[in-house]
C-alpha cells in the first residue's frame, strides 16, 4: 500500500467534517504548506464524491470516506464503536460515521470528556504544528485549539457547533492517533 | 304571501318600503304535484338564466377573438412590414459582434477604473506604500490603468468564500469558480446566495458534476450590536441583519466590479440564471452543467471543449466569445439595435388601428364621451393580432430576402451561404413574428373552443327550455283533471236539486188534496170564506 497518498472523500455539509480531518495533517494557504507528523509523509487530498470518480486516483492510494459517501459493506469491518461514532476499516480505506442518534445526558457528558482527552494527546502530539497553525487560520483549528481551558474544543453544549459536528472533529482525532499515527 | 326581502329608504323626509314577494305564494300552494311543477319550473327559469349570461360573456369574447381586418388594414400591415423591412436592410444592416465586444471591453474597462476612482481610499492607495498605509510609493501605481483598478478592488471588496474551492478537489476551478459559486453570479439570487452566506458561515457552489459543495468560511463581521434583555436582543438582531446585508450589498458590487474586468471575467446574468436553474435539484444534468461551463469558459465554436452552434458560430466570429458579462452585453446591443425596426413596425400598425377605430367610433357617436374605448384600444383583440402577423411576416420576408441577396454575393458554396444570410437575419424581427403567428393561433383556438362552448351552452337552453314545456303539460293535466272532477260535482248538485224540487212538489200537492175534506166544515163555521179564498187565488 503506497502510504504516500491519501484522499479524504466527503460530501455537501459533510465537507467541513473532512476539512476539519485534513487539518490535522496538513496546512496550506497562498504563502505555503505546512503539516504535522503524519502529514509531512503523505499527500492529502479532499474530495467530493464526483470529482473523486472523475479523478485518476492510485487503486493503492488511502482512501477515508467522511459521512455518506461511502455505505459500509460487507468488506468493511467496525474497527471503533464509541459515543454513536463509528470508524469501519477495509482495504480499500477508511469510514468515518456518526449515528444519527443524538448523544443526550450523562453519554453526552461521557462523550465530551473522551473528546476532550482525545483532543489532548493530539495537542501534546502535534504542538510544533498546531502554534503555527493558529498564525493562519482563526475559524477552526488554530482557534478552537488555543482554548486551554479544561474544557476545550468540546466543553460547550451549546456551542455553535452541532453534536454530529463534534462527533466527527472527534473521530478524526481518533483516526489521526489510532491508525494513522501509529502505521 | 310570503316577503322575500324588504327595506326601507328615506329621502325628503318620506319614507319608502319595498318588500319583494314571489309570484306565487307556495305556502298556499296546497297540491303537493303543483309545488313541485311552481319549483321545477322556477329552477329553470334560474338555469336559463345563468346560461344566458355565460352565453352573453361568451359572445363578448368570440367578438374580441374575431378578425375583423378589412383590405385597408391588411394594406397598412404590409405597408408598414415594407417599410420597416427597407428600414432594417438600409440602416440596421449586419449583426457586428467583433467590433462591439471591443467597444463593450472598453466601456466595462472605463466603468471599473470610474468605480475605484470614487473609493475615498484608490488615492492613498496608488500613492502610499504598504496598500496605502505606509510611506509614499517610489513609483505611484497609475490610478488610471485597469490593473491597479483590479488590484485595488480585490483588495477592498474581498467576498466571503472566494477561492475557498481551493481547499480541495471538487471539482471547480479558477476558470469556473465564479460559476460555480452562486454569490458571483449578477442576479437575485446572486444577492441572496450572499447574504446567506454571511449568515450561514459557509458557501456553497454546484459544481460541473451537480454536486452541492459546502465549505465552511470566515465571514465578514459586519453587525454586533448586541442586546441585554429580550426586547433589545431582538432590535439589535433585526439591527445587525440590516447592516449586514447593507454592507454585503456593497461589497459584493465592489467584489464584482473588480471580477468583470478580468480575464476570467463573470457569468452575465442570461447564463447565470440558466446555470441556477439547471442547479435546482431536480434539473440537475451532469452533461448539461458541464457545457455551460465550456461555455463560459472557452466559449462558443469549433474548438475542443467549446460549444458548437453549428451555423450560428458564425454570429460569434471574430472576438473572444466566451459566453461572460461581456460576450452577453456585446449580445444585447446588436439584439437592440435590431429591435429598432421592430418597434417602429409594432408602432406603425398599432397607431394605425387606434386612428382608424377612433376615427369610426366618433363619426357614430358623435361624441367623445360616447367612445367605447375597448373598440378602439389596439390591443389584446384578433384584428390587431391578425395585424401584427401580417406586418411581421411582411417584415421578416423582406429581412429575409434582404440577407439572402447579401449572402449569394458573398458566399462561394451552400454552407457558407447560411452563415453569411445568418448574419443579416433581423433575429428580433424573426422573434416578433413568431410570437404574432403564436398568439393568432392561440386566439383562433380558443375562439374555436368558446364556440364550441357556446353551441353546448346553447343546445341545453334548448333542454331546458323543453323541460320548462314538460311542466307547463304537466300543470295543463292537473288543471284539466280540476276541471272534470268540478263539472262531476256540478251534476251531483243538479241531481240532487231535481229529487228536493220533485219531493217539495210531492208535499204541496199532498197539503192541497188534506184540504178538500175540510170544505164543508169550513163552509159550516166560515161561511164565505172559501170563495173569497177562490176569487183571491183566481185573481192572484
Amino acid at each position: 500500500m503506497d502510504s504516500k497518498k491519501m484522499a479524504i472523500v466527503c460530501e455537501g455539509k459533510e465537507i467541513s467534517y473532512g476539512l476539519n480531518l485534513l487539518h490535522l495533517l496538513q496546512y496550506k494557504n497562498d504563502m505555503e504548506i505546512f503539516s504535522s507528523e503524519v502529514g509531512s509523509v503523505i499527500s492529502a487530498e479532499i474530495y467530493s464524491s464526483a470529482a473523486f470518480r472523475h479523478a485518476s486516483i492510485s487503486k493503492n492510494a488511502l482512501k477515508i470516506f467522511v459521512g455518506a459517501t461511502q455505505n459500509a459493506d460487507s468488506s468493511y469491518s467496525k474497527v471503533f464503536n464509541q459515543y454513536g461514532m463509528n470508524i469501519f476499516i477495509s482495504e480499500a480505506g477508511f469510514i468515518l460515521k456518526a449515528d444519527d442518534k443524538k448523544l443526550s445526558g450523562a453519554e453526552y457528558d461521557n462523550f465530551i470528556l473522551y473528546a476532550n482527552k482525545r483532543r489532548k494527546e493530539y495537542f501534546d502530539l502535534e504542538k510544533k504544528y498546531l502554534d503555527r497553525v493558529e498564525i493562519f487560520d482563526s475559524k477552526w483549528v488554530a482557534k478552537d485549539f488555543d482554548k486551554t481551558s479544561s474544557e476545550g474544543l468540546f466543553g460547550i453544549k451549546n456551542a455553535s457547533k452541532s453534536i454530529a459536528q463534534q462527533q466527527y472533529d472527534c473521530l478524526a482525532f481518533v483516526l489521526y492517533l489510532d491508525y494513522l499515527a501509529k502505521k | 304571501m310570503g316577503t322575500i326581502v324588504d327595506f326601507k329608504s328615506s329621502c325628503n323626509d318620506l319614507d319608502v318600503e319595498f318588500e319583494i314577494m314571489p309570484l306565487v305564494d307556495l305556502d298556499s300552494v296546497e297540491d303537493v304535484r303543483q309545488r313541485h311543477i311552481i319549483e321545477g319550473t322556477a329552477s329553470v327559469d334560474e338555469l336559463l338564466s345563468e346560461a344566458q349570461v355565460k352565453i352573453a360573456k361568451l359572445n363578448s369574447n368570440i367578438d374580441r377573438l374575431t378578425n375583423r381586418a378589412d383590405g385597408i388594414d391588411y394594406a397598412i400591415a404590409v405597408t408598414s412590414g415594407i417599410i420597416t423591412g427597407i428600414i432594417d436592410a438600409t440602416i440596421v444592416g449586419e449583426w457586428n459582434f467583433a467590433e462591439v465586444k471591443k467597444d463593450t471591453y472598453q466601456k466595462v474597462n472605463s466603468k471599473v477604473i470610474d468605480f475605484a476612482k470614487k473609493q475615498p481610499n484608490y488615492e492613498s492607495y496608488c500613492n502610499l506604500a504598504l496598500e496605502g498605509k505606509g510611506n509614499p510609493r517610489i513609483n505611484p501605481k497609475d490610478p488610471d490603468r485597469l490593473d491597479t483598478a483590479i488590484e485595488f478592488l480585490e483588495r477592498e471588496f474581498h467576498l466571503p468564500g472566494d477561492g475557498e474551492y481551493r481547499s480541495g478537489s471538487f471539482g471547480i476551478d479558477g476558470n469556473t469558480h465564479r460559476i460555480d459559486d452562486l454569490c458571483h453570479h449578477p442576479t437575485l439570487v446572486g444577492l441572496v446566495s450572499c447574504i446567506i452566506v454571511q449568515f450561514s458561515g459557509s458557501t456553497l457552489y454546484v459544481n460541473k458534476y451537480g454536486e452541492d459543495i459546502n465549505i465552511p468560511i470566515a465571514v465578514n463581521e459586519y453587525g454586533n450590536f448586541v442586546g441585554q434583555n429580550a426586547i433589545t436582543k431582538l432590535f439589535a438582531g433585526v439591527i445587525n441583519w440590516f447592516i449586514t446585508c447593507a454592507k454585503t450589498m456593497a461589497k459584493r458590487k465592489g467584489h464584482l466590479m473588480s471580477d468583470i474586468a478580468t480575464t476570467a471575467s463573470l457569468p452575465g446574468s442570461f447564463l447565470s440564471t440558466i446555470a441556477e436553474l439547471a442547479s435546482i435539484p431536480c434539473f440537475r444534468n451532469e452533461d448539461f452543467l458541464m457545457k455551460l461551463r465550456y461555455a463560459y469558459k472557452n466559449g462558443i465554436g469549433t474548438d475542443k471543449n467549446q460549444i458548437d452552434l453549428g451555423a450560428f458560430n458564425k454570429l460569434f466570429e471574430g472576438a473572444q466569445s466566451k459566453l461572460d458579462v461581456t460576450t452577453e452585453t456585446a449580445v444585447m446591443h446588436e439584439l437592440k439595435r435590431q429591435a429598432m425596426p421592430v418597434v417602429i413596425n409594432e408602432v406603425l400598425v398599432r397607431a394605425s388601428y387606434f386612428i382608424r377605430r377612433f376615427i369610426s367610433e366618433l363619426k357614430e357617436k358623435q361624441d367623445v364621451k360616447a367612445v367605447e374605448w375597448k373598440n378602439v384600444i389596439p390591443f389584446n383583440n384578433r384584428t390587431i393580432v391578425r395585424m401584427m402577423t401580417i406586418a411581421t411576416g411582411t417584415f421578416t420576408a423582406i429581412d429575409m430576402a434582404d440577407a439572402a441577396v447579401h449572402a449569394a454575393t458573398k458566399s462561394v458554396d451552400t454552407s457558407t451561404f447560411f452563415s453569411n444570410m445568418l448574419l443579416r437575419v433581423n433575429f428580433v424581427g424573426v422573434g416578433r413574428f413568431a410570437v404574432a403567428v403564436t398568439i393568432d393561433a392561440r386566439m383562433g383556438i380558443a375562439r374555436a373552443v368558446k364556440r364550441n362552448q357556446r353551441i353546448k351552452l346553447q343546445e341545453e337552453q334548448i333542454l331546458l327550455l323543453d323541460a320548462k314545456v314538460y311542466y307547463k303539460q304537466a300543470g295543463m293535466w292537473i288543471a284539466a283533471e280540476n276541471a272534470g272532477v268540478t263539472l262531476e260535482q256540478a251534476y251531483g248538485m243538479v241531481e240532487k236539486t231535481t229529487d228536493i224540487f220533485m219531493k217539495a212538489v210531492e208535499e204541496v200537492k199532498d197539503s192541497l188534496d188534506s184540504i178538500e175534506p175540510m170544505v164543508p166544515k169550513i163552509e159550516a163555521k166560515n161561511p164565505g170564506l172559501v170563495d173569497d179564498i177562490i176569487d183571491q187565488l183566481n185573481s192572484g
